[in-house]
């Protein structure tokens, strides 16, 4: 990831500390930087590229769930290449791909964000569709119509707190169904 | 979902709390090796002897060497949680072995050579390789849920220094019971039954540390 490491790592320590809208612009550079990978690791197994999106948000809800094992006194380069390495060639063997995937050329000349649209899907909802009551609506509230916490515990009648919870929780079992399902 | 709309979940979560890996570390273990000394005291109980043995050389170096062991075993495991983190020192789980050696020697050459059959089989062996592994389930148990809120990358690698941690704290409390206190006894019978948990470890690995 070349010289944007330091840039990545200084937005993960902000986010750390509590800083939201640095943590949000880590995850749409990472994202940027993650789909040309995922893409071209698909293309070279003959995977369809309509996994390609579905493998991004996994790696996103790994970096998301596992940001507390990174040690912040170290580069966050490093430590974010071993989560996608490991979810990108995870994610690979789940879909029933058994061959050796080399893929560490790939990651280590991580390549410059690209804007390329991901591509549009009528099932990316199949995910959130598996999660419990509460979760769902609160995960859809605040990821698809974009409400804040607080907005979203207005509309559902719920604390903040609660909202707060089914949240974490929701993103959690959202990481479990990516890995049963894909199965 | 789209990406974008995750990425809006995902940064509202962002000031949630994490778990401390410290905190779950120290619950884990504490908690199954806890446990693990009740079922002892409840069940097989503390050898009666204990007053008499508390300053025997011999009875105590059996905890020096478990202790030696499950410390070091626990430390690699704990790096294993985080992803990109060099593996430490492996070398330092010879520290055990090289203290058995060395009191092995001892034993050897301070007690008659028609002893040594008898304190190498020791009374209870079967006993201690059975029990030794059930007292490390529970500390197994602890240390398998601190790795898997970590993001261990090696799987296996991480589940057999799990066991071999939950090992040689099985060790540490069977030790509290065990009458057979001869460093042969120890080397032979206990690293058996460390190194069996050890492959518990290995095997349940890939099956419980998966994220």
């Amino acid at each position: 990831m070349g010289t944007r490491d330091e840039d990545l790592t200084a937005l993960m320590r902000a986010a750390n500390g509590g800083d939201t809208r640095a943590y949000r612009q880590l995850l749409q550079a990472l994202t940027l930087s993650l789909r040309p990978i995922v893409r071209s690791a698909c293309a070279r197994i003959g995977m369809p590229q309509g996994d390609v999106e579905d493998m991004v948000q996994d790696v996103l809800l790994a970096v998301h769930l596992k940001r507390h094992t990174w040690d912040a006194r170290q580069p966050l380069g490093p430590w974010l290449r071993a989560i996608v390495r490991h979810k990108v060639i995870d994610g690979i063997r789940r879909r029933g791909r058994r061959d050796e995937v080399d893929i560490d050329d790939v990651i280590d000349t991580l390549p410059a964000p690209q804007d390329d649209p991901p591509p549009s899907r009528g099932d990316l909802d199949k995910y959130t569709e598996a999660l419990a009551g509460k979760q769902r609506e609160v995960v859809r509230a605040i990821g698809m119509n974009g409400a804040s916490i607080a907005q979203a515990a207005q509309t559902l009648g719920m604390s903040e707190g609660a909202v707060r919870v089914a949240l974490h929780r929701g993103l959690a079992a959202l990481a479990k169904i990516h890995r049963t399902m894909d199965a | 979902m789209k990406t974008d709309d995750l990425i809006n979940a995902l940064a509202a979560d962002g000031a949630a709390k994490t778990s401390r890996p410290g905190r779950v570390w120290s619950l884990g273990l504490a908690g199954g090796a806890i446990f693990s000394l009740v079922m002892l005291v409840l069940t097989l109980k503390i050898r009666s002897d204990i007053g008499a043995v508390a300053f025997n050389p011999r009875f105590l170096f059996k905890f020096v060497a478990a202790v030696s062991f499950a410390v070091p075993a626990t430390w690699l495991a704990a790096r294993l949680a985080r992803p990109a983190v060099v593996a430490g020192r492996p070398a330092l789980l010879a520290v055990a072995p090289v203290l058995l050696a060395v009191a092995c020697g001892l034993d050897l050459w301070l007690t008659p050579e028609a002893t040594w059959e008898a304190q190498a089989m020791g009374h209870y062996a079967p006993y201690c390789v059975t029990c030794v592994p059930l007292f490390a389930l529970a500390p197994l148990g602890g240390i398998l849920y601190a790795l898997s809120r970590g993001a261990p990358t090696n799987q296996r690698v991480a589940g057999l220094f799990a066991g071999l941690a939950a090992g040689g704290v099985g060790a540490v409390v069977y030790a509290l019971h065990c009458p057979d206190d001869s460093p042969l006894f120890l080397t032979i019978w206990y690293s058996l039954a460390v190194a069996f948990t050890g492959a518990i470890g290995a095997f349940l690995g890939p099956y419980v540390l998966k994220w």
